[in-house]
């Protein structure tokens, strides 16, 4: 027993010292509201919260005499009348009717404040009868109106009891402050400001009309925590942790592998060009670096534009915009790519591998890209240029020209980020989408280069890289597309 | 067909993507949105890139916004919390010079107008093409009473135009030169450039009651009535602009509407002069319980916090040598406040301190420092009357007392007619 009161003792003295050191969480002059609205079969119950502040704690106790002890006799009479008096600024209402409010019970407390001064807190429990009858379901509005002007958390929650079921709610059915003992007040969460709200609700047929619920107070707890000050919480809690952060670039380095087998890359210039000039694994492996760089230097290029762009235009007028755009944007092309490739295999005979050889070495292939390595292969000695050494420039040239336009894939990530709002994580991201791209790309020279027989098994416009690679990757754009572009104009839906 | 022209077509599509939403964006950036709105935007913003200084920085004005308009304290903690997070991020270049100003203008707030200067320095050091950092620099100025030096930081202004431009900065260091005509004509045209910016919200309001207390100073009620009441339509229930109809009321001798005013500027923020002048008015009403509770909260709230201690530290001086309240302690908090601040303001507390002390000659130096300016300010010419009359010099009483008066008759609602008693008795005793 001694030890209990030990314990008690330490945890107030504990209360006092936090106390002791921060004012209201809200600031010391807010008058924070609480409703808790539960729909029965016959009645509605309100859990209703007042949390004053020092000043206007200080204010009340000036204006009504109370003394800020729980225990003494100033306080239950104080806490009635003032029940009584706040019901009569709430408007609880069905139709044209105002229901009356029946105080059920009440509580009030007395949590220290800066320098241990007194901060106020009653609950009350009210409760108003349904009208009886009425099948379907019938709207209740309820209206706060005491202390409107007071700046305060504002919270309103609504949920169904016993014999009722909610239809449509304006209010949520959970709270964020547990009845004001625990403010997440922090530089990105706003107090809510709900003084109405709008509960849809139906009753079940036949269901009793008796049931009376437990009507204790609320049960008022002191403010779990004093001064708004979780600043570096928040910094490590919106923070992606190491492992989405792990997966996300896995996910980019997996999709530039899988970018750099379609069809439509420099890698078949890489391929063709070491396979013709015979290069060497060194070749192979400074070509697909070059293609890779350029390649992610393109769409860094039209990112940094975009990046600049949300830096000087505001952005909170800008981003639903550039999320909306960015959300069509992908999924006209991933609708442009999946006709293309669902409709147009022949199109890609002739489509960008074919023509990839065009440019700083001066000849070009002219033969379509059906079986590109058994075709080289076969014709590979014709090649005027085929004994020609291999300069560092010309592959560079090369390397540049193949991968400086940005592709539509790479381009994805790199929307998608945008659209989270994430614009350096997106620049990373195309890092590890073109790291994935040059791996395969690398990978795909160096066993050109030292097993080429072994690769002409690898048909490389077989059907599965050639048409349901692409259809996959371009419905799935589609309706990441669509995805984006529906939240981005989401806000501005009826709710 | 070539790639160039294959892949030219999705690139020519997120070209025209991009444009439209960009064209969008500015048909939509003509609508105004709320300062709740704008922070909760900017709050999502830091939420979804906690590395951003930009979003960071955004974040701490929108914050600096908020505390304006609420007079909320507590909202400068946060701004803070914000732009130090963004300097954090980035210690060079425009977007650390922006975090450095929006740290200086919260430190104004706070009354550390040292701090406030050097990191406006700091911001102009980082990006000296932007002059933002002059306007917080010349606020800091003016309250540390380097009033040539504040002249100064505010002409480097002179080049902006719109709303960016220091007139209203202007027409208060010209009130304080001692010329409020001419400091009304350019608060006017403040109050016109803001309301051509945007006729709503918490800037428009703010000038237009800067008007109103401007008129007032010069006794012209019905102009600052009308000034406070166009402030109310730009910002409903605007505790500054409510104060001020109070105000006015109390100098009409309608004590009655001037207690209702009062109470509803201090329903919305309970600031210790709106409790100050509340009291007082209930005291010429003869309701002395009810003035008696006023004045208990004034000094609960000068005393709740250590920020409250700071920031209310002069109003706290002023309100206890004003009523005879604890003198010794309202010398010393005045001569704490002149360790922060020294402007004229600051000197006045101190001599009416010192005088309420019965140190008149101590008073008649601290006032001198006070009118250095010349200021035609009707409560700094009744502190030097009773200080001259205090060291029987009835000539120079009488003249600053009816400066006082014919500046405006009804200055104050208890000392203003303490001010004419004076006056007639040194008249009578000529």
């Amino acid at each position: 027993m001694k030890a209990r009161i030990a314990v008690v003792v330490a945890l107030a003295m504990l209360a006092l010292a936090t106390a002791a050191a921060h004012a209201h969480p809200l600031g010391n002059f807010s008058i924070s509201h609480y409703a808790g609205l539960e729909i029965n079969a016959a009645e509605v119950t309100v859990r209703y919260v007042i949390d004053m502040a020092e000043i206007p704690t200080f204010q009340e106790l000036q204006d009504t005499g109370l003394v800020a002890d729980v225990d003494h006799a100033s306080v239950k009479p104080w806490s009635a009348r003032k029940a009584r008096a706040l019901a009569e600024g709430l408007r609880l209402e069905i139709g044209d009717r105002r229901l009356p409010l029946e105080v059920l019970s009440h509580e009030t407390i007395f949590p220290p404040g800066a320098g241990g001064l007194p901060t106020l807190k009653l609950g009350v429990v009210y409760r108003a009868a349904l009208p009886a009858g009425g099948d379907g379901s019938l709207e209740l509005r309820y209206h706060d109106e005491n202390f409107a002007e007071r700046a305060g958390w504002k919270e309103i929650v609504a949920r169904a009891g016993a014999g009722a079921s909610l239809v449509a709610s304006t209010a949520p059915a959970t709270d964020r402050s547990r009845e004001l003992s625990d403010y997440p007040t922090d530089l990105i969460n706003s107090p809510p400001q709900d003084l109405e709200a709008r509960v849809t609700f139906s009753r079940a047929p036949g269901a009793v009309v008796a049931a009376t619920p437990a009507a204790g107070p609320p049960a008022l707890r002191p403010n779990a925590q004093a001064a708004p000050n979780a600043f570096a919480d928040l910094v490590a809690r919106s923070q992606p942790g190491v492992g989405l952060v792990a997966l996300a670039l896995l996910t980019a380095t997996v999709l530039g592998a899988f970018h750099a087998l379609e069809p439509g890359h420099g890698k078949t210039v890489v391929a063709a060009y070491l396979v013709g000039s015979r290069g060497t694994a060194w070749h192979a492996l400074i070509l697909g670096l070059v293609v890779t760089i350029s390649h992610t230097a393109g769409v860094y290029l039209l990112g940094g534009v975009t990046f600049y762009a949300s830096n000087h235009v505001v952005p909170e007028k800008l981003y639903p915009w550039l999320s909306l755009g960015s959300g069509l944007t992908i999924a006209v092309l991933g609708v442009v790519m999946f006709m293309r490739r669902f409709g147009g295999v022949e199109d890609h005979h002739h489509g960008p591998g074919g023509h990839h050889h065009q440019g700083p070495l001066g000849h070009t292939h002219t033969h379509a890209h059906d079986g590109l390595l058994e075709h080289t292969h076969e014709h590979g000695a014709e090649h005027s240029h085929a004994n020609a050494p291999v300069s560092l420039r010309a592959l560079v040239a090369l390397g540049v020209s193949g991968g400086i336009i940005p592709c539509p894939a790479a381009l994805v990530v790199l929307l998608t980020a945008l659209s989270m709002h994430r614009v350096g994580f997106g620049l990373v991201l195309i890092v590890a989408f073109s790291l994935g791209l040059a791996a395969v790309l690398v990978a795909i020279g160096v066993l050109m280069v030292y097993a080429g027989r072994l690769m002409t098994r690898f048909r490389e416009d077989g059907p599965w890289i050639r048409r349901w690679l692409p259809l996959t990757s371009s419905a799935v754009m589609t309706l990441l597309g669509l995805g984006i572009a529906v939240q981005a104009v989401a806000p501005w839906m009826p709710r | 067909m070539s790639k160039h022209a294959r892949l030219g077509g999705p690139a020519r599509l997120i070209l025209a993507g991009a444009a439209l939403a960009f064209l969008v964006a500015g048909v939509v950036s003509a609508q105004e949105r709320t300062t709740d709105q704008i922070l909760r935007f900017h709050q999502s913003r830091v939420a979804a890139d906690p590395d951003d200084p930009l979003a960071h920085n955004r974040l701490a004005a929108a914050y600096v916004r908020k505390a304006r308009e609420s007079g909320d304290l507590a909202y400068y903690a946060l701004a803070e919390q914000a732009a130090q997070r963004g300097l954090d991020l980035v210690a060079s270049g425009p977007a650390a010079a922006t975090a450095n100003t929006l740290l200086a203008s919260v430190h104004v707030a706070r009354h550390e107008f040292r701090q406030a200067l050097s990191r406006a320095r700091a911001a102009l050091d980082l990006n000296p093409a932007d002059l933002t950092p002059q306007a917080v620099a010349g606020d800091a100025l003016v309250e540390l009473g380097d009033y040539e030096e504040a002249a100064r930081a505010y002409a480097r202004l002179a080049p902006l135009t719109g709303p960016r431009h220091p007139t209203s900065r202007l027409a208060w260091l010209r009130f304080l030169q001692g010329d409020p005509p001419g400091a009304v004509a350019l608060m006017r045209s403040a109050a016109a450039t803001a309301t051509t910016a945007n006729p709503v919200g918490e800037p428009t309001a703010w000038t237009r009651a800067q008007l109103g207390a401007l008129l007032f100073h010069t006794g012209e009620l019905n102009g600052a009535e009308a000034a406070y009441r166009d402030a109310l339509v730009a910002m409903p229930r605007y505790h500054v602009a409510t104060a001020g109809l109070a105000r006015v009321a109390a100098a009409r001798g309608r004590l009655r509407e001037a207690a209702e005013h009062y109470r509803k500027a201090l329903d919305v923020v309970p600031l210790p002069d709106y409790a100050a002048a509340l009291g007082d008015v209930y005291t010429r009403l003869g309701r002395e319980p009810e003035a008696r509770k006023q004045y208990a909260l004034v000094e609960y709230i000068g005393r709740l916090s250590a920020l409250n201690k700071t920031v209310y530290n002069r109003e706290l001086a002023l309100f206890l040598a004003d009523h005879d309240l604890r003198l010794p302690e309202a010398l010393e908090l005045a001569r704490k406040e002149l360790e922060a601040r020294r402007d004229i303001y600051t000197y006045d507390v101190l001599a009416w301190a010192l005088y309420k002390n019965g140190q008149a000659h101590e008073a008649q130096a601290a006032m001198s420092e006070a009118l250095r300016l010349g200021t035609q300010d009707a409560r700094l010419l009744f502190h030097a009357g009773m200080i001259r009359r205090a060291l029987g010099e009835p000539d120079a009483a009488r003249a600053a007392l009816a400066r006082a008066l014919a500046l405006n008759p009804q200055f104050h609602v208890l000392h203003a007619p303490v001010a004419a008693g004076v006056l007639a008795e040194l008249k009578a005793g000529r």
